[in-house]
């Protein structure tokens, strides 16, 4: 290698040094740094150190060497990256830049720069005392063999600390490759592995097999044994990977110090005598899917716990206030109590803040807009929200192509934003909002809005609307048309747009999850889209409602209010019937008619009003039978695909009823039905 | 006399081209021919061993994936290579990392940035002037 190699391979480094150093500007300002980028700007800065005195710059690798000591002690989390100690590595970042294209005498006179910036880099390792960790739960804890231990570096000792802190479950992936060929193998886990979590360790051992080298991955990361495992089979069948649990502790060990009693009475008094020996752990991890079942179980009992109360009442009714007839009815009652604890408390555990999905969303903006060559910031509110697990997951689909679209069709260009007098800069926000049994979700961005006049002509092009019927299309029914698959106002597909299946995903997903999907956008500000979704998917509290003498249940989260039918406050506007409220009137919606039951609605019925803000509805039905929980069974094959039903339910006494699909219903009355 | 066989296992170019030079000098001192690979990470090292035995080994600890320690605790375990003399040059700063290098099996330990003399110091117990044991 000659000096000028040396040099060419010394200012790459400092340019993945200045990358590295950026972004971890960027992760700081987004409020977490990813350990691993520390690590690499770590690495980055050791390689420099070592190239300094092969190229006749010292002061190179003496600057390095006071970096590489800083980004040691951050990535041993020693001391915490904050603004200030940013600053001071961005100084040095730029005095590498200077020092790597300097000759002899430029580099002399660079001499007392750098000692002053090595100086207070070297500083930032002192400076910051060490954060007092008070380690709950340790790496000794886990069930590992010794050897582990013996051959983790002190930053993967670190990073396996950190991660068991905070509740990471930690895995051991075993993957046996052949020895001639493990690269590609040992390439595709670590890429699957990465996608899920960090990878903490790669041990390789040689097995009894000759021409087999096998790799132990330390592996931590918020996912389910069974998924890790299918992922791992799925690229090899005799890749395994297995949870590593925790060590019984063989003291008793409250989780929190217990107050402070005189030491004597203690040990005589409150400690059992056997309690020595009982290991005690303080969590379990629970596959999600015997969550499930139990759920299920209980959606049962408390199907057994309405049948209960009917006959109670009907006793009563029949036989009067006998003393047993009164006990039962008590009885019934404190059994709904309790059902409903139970099932609290299994919802709860079942629950995940929305953080790691925002994160998600948060990278892919980051990219899109990487792609796009556009400046965006993301901003995130209520990530505290929780969810449900399985529905988070079902909940990430609809999600991404909102937030790409923010970034491709809302934010316009900086140019085209300058002109507009809007900072270069655009903005996307994503907000959860806790709302009872439903959490609210909004996607927004500053840009230019939804543009209806493409919009018109899009749809007029693919023969989504008459000619006639597009004039009088106003905001919401045109905006709606944006869900209509393979919808886009893009002429050419790039790689963000163009095929309009975004939109078109999102509203199935949603409706899949029983939620609803509101748009609001104003020309120049930007667009919304304001999700309503149940927190969880297991069991819905429901209406039962009756229309032309069957039995229909309807999600009670769309529900807003339930009014008496009164045909004086009925009106027809553009052959529409509209119904008269304390808020205006609202489109109606017979059942009846959208399911096409024979018959006619009673005179004496109720009108159910659904969906928020101006995209509410009124359902007619004749009568209500009461409020249900139910657990919705997956539709068979003749149901599926019909329009306004989500699914089906058991209500006991071997009657089955379909579930309506609320927000499916609203869009069936407000949105236009493709009319070509 | 046979050529000594050698691996430098960095993922620093710069540091390979400056080790491998070092080690083929110190052998000529001996009056040695040196055939040195180089190896850029831990798991190109890994693919290496098979073509040994080497009669000495130079590994950096910082490396992505498989590192230094994991590296030599596999040689360790390598029926060919079992034996073989590994000396860790790396930094000083893991002091740990080098304790525990040390007790995994390293032969000894080069702190960076590293001079010929303190590799040669380092290597002279390892390499006996005279004729290595077994030469006629
Ligand atoms: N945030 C937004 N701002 C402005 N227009 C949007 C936004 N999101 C979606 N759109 C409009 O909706 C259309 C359909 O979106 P989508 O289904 O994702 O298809 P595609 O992105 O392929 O065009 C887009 O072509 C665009 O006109
Ligand atoms: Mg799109």
């Amino acid at each position: 290698m000659t000096e000028k190699e040396f040099r060419a391979e010394a200012a790459e480094l400092v340019e993945a040094l200045a990358n590295g150093v950026s972004a971890l500007d960027t992760g700081l300002r987004g409020g977490r740094v990813a350990p691993a980028l520390i690590n690499d700007v770590f690495r980055a800065a050791h390689s420099l150190k070592g190239i300094g005195g092969l190229i006749g710059l010292p002061a190179l690798g003496h600057l390095a060497h006071a970096m590489e000591d800083a980004l040691d002690a951050m990535r041993l989390g020693k001391v915490t990256p904050t603004t200030g100690v940013l600053s001071v590595l961005d100084e040095a970042v730029e005095l590498f830049q200077k020092l790597v294209e300097a000759n002899p005498q430029e580099a002399a006179r660079l001499e007392d720069r750098v000692n002053e910036v090595s100086r207070r880099v070297g500083a930032i390792k002192t400076g910051v005392e060490p954060a007092a960790a008070v380690v709950a739960r340790t790496p000794k804890d886990l069930d590992l063999a010794p050897e582990f231990f013996s051959v983790l570096t002190e930053y993967e000792e670190h990073r396996l600390t950190d991660n068991v802190a905070q509740g990471v479950p930690i895995y051991l992936v075993h993957a046996p490759l052949a020895l001639d060929a493990f690269d590609v193998g040992l390439g595709k886990l670590t890429e699957a592995l990465k996608s899920r979590g960090e990878i903490i360790t790669t041990l390789p051992s040689s097995e009894k097999a000759p021409g087999v080298i096998a790799f132990d991955l330390l592996f931590a990361g918020q996912v389910a044994v069974a998924e890790l495992g299918d992922a791992v089979r799925a690229l090899d069948p005799a890749f395994t990977a297995s949870i590593v649990g925790t060590r019984p502790r063989n003291s008793v060990q409250a989780p929190e110090p217990a107050p402070a009693r005189p030491a004597a009475v203690e040990e005589e008094t409150l400690v059992p005598a056997h309690s020595a020996a009982t290991p005690r752990t303080e969590t379990v991890r629970v596959d999600i899917e015997k969550l499930d079942r139990l759920m299920n179980v209980v959606g049962e009992i408390a199907l057994v716990r309405t049948g209960l109360g009917r006959i109670a009442d009907l006793l009563r009714v029949d036989g009067g206030h006998t003393q047993p007839v009164i006990e039962l009815q008590k009885l019934a009652r404190s059994l709904e109590r309790k059902i409903d604890e139970l099932q609290g408390g299994i919802m709860e555990v079942r629950m995940v803040p929305l953080t790691q999905t925002f994160e998600r969303l948060q990278r892919i903006v980051k990219k899109t807009a990487r792609e796009l060559a556009k400046e965006v910031e993301f901003v995130v509110h209520g990530e505290e929200t929780e969810l449900d697990k399985l529905l988070m997951e079902q909940l990430v689909d609809p999600l991404v192509p909102l937030v790409r679209n923010a970034v491709d069709h809302g934010v316009e260009s900086a140019d085209a934003r300058q002109r507009a007098g809007k900072p270069a800069a655009g903005r996307v926000t994503i907000s959860a909002q806790p709302r009872g049994n439903h959490v609210l979700i909004s996607v927004e961005d500053d840009g230019a809005g939804l543009d209806e006049v493409a919009i018109r002509k899009a749809a007029l092009e693919k023969l989504l609307v008459t000619e006639e019927r597009v004039g009088t299309l106003t905001g919401r029914e045109l905006w709606n048309l944006i869900f209509l698959p393979g919808f886009s106002t893009r002429r050419e597909a790039t790689d963000v747009s163009g095929r309009g299946v975004g939109m078109d995903v999102v509203k199935t997903n949603i409706a899949r999850l029983s939620g609803m999907i509101e748009i609001d956008s104003v020309a120049g500000r930007g667009t919304r889209f304001s999700l309503t979704v149940p927190i969880t998917l297991a069991i819905i509290q429901s209406l039962i409602v009756r229309v032309r003498g069957r039995t229909l249940a309807m999600p009670l989260g769309g529900v807003s209010e339930i009014l008496a039918y009164d045909g004086q406050l009925l009106r027809t506007v553009e052959a529409r019937e509209v119904f008269q409220t304390r808020k205006g009137t609202v489109p109606l919606l017979r059942l009846g008619d959208v399911f096409g039951y024979p018959g006619t609605d009673v005179a004496n019925g109720y009108v159910i009003l659904v969906g928020v803000g101006l995209n509410r509805v009124g359902i007619v039905v004749d009568e209500l039978v009461g409020r249900q929980d139910i657990v919705i069974k997956p539709m068979g094959r003749l149901l599926k695909g019909l329009r306004g039903i989500a699914g089906a339910t058991d209500l006991g006494e071997r009657s089955t009823v379909l579930v309506l699909d609320v927000g499916g219903l609203v869009e069936e009355a407000l949105g236009v039905n493709a009319a070509a | 006399m046979p050529e000594l066989r050698i691996l430098v296992v960095d993922d620093s170019a710069a540091t390979r081209q400056m080790l491998t030079s070092a080690v083929e000098e110190l052998a000529a001192e001996r009056g040695r021919e040196a055939r040195v690979d180089t190896a850029d990470s831990g798991l190109t090292a890994l693919r290496a061993l098979p073509s040994g035995p080497y009669d000495l080994i130079l590994t950096d600890i910082n490396m992505p994936e498989v590192h230094g320690l994991e590296l030599i605790r596999f040689v360790r375990q390598h029926p060919l290579q079992k034996d073989a003399p590994i000396l860790v040059v790396s930094t000083q700063a893991a002091e740990r990392d080098r304790q525990k290098a040390l007790s995994l099996g390293a032969t000894g330990y080069v702190t960076k940035p590293v001079t010929l003399a303190a590799l040669r110091e380092a290597l002279t117990p390892l390499w006996p002037a005279a004729a290595p044991g077994g030469a006629p």
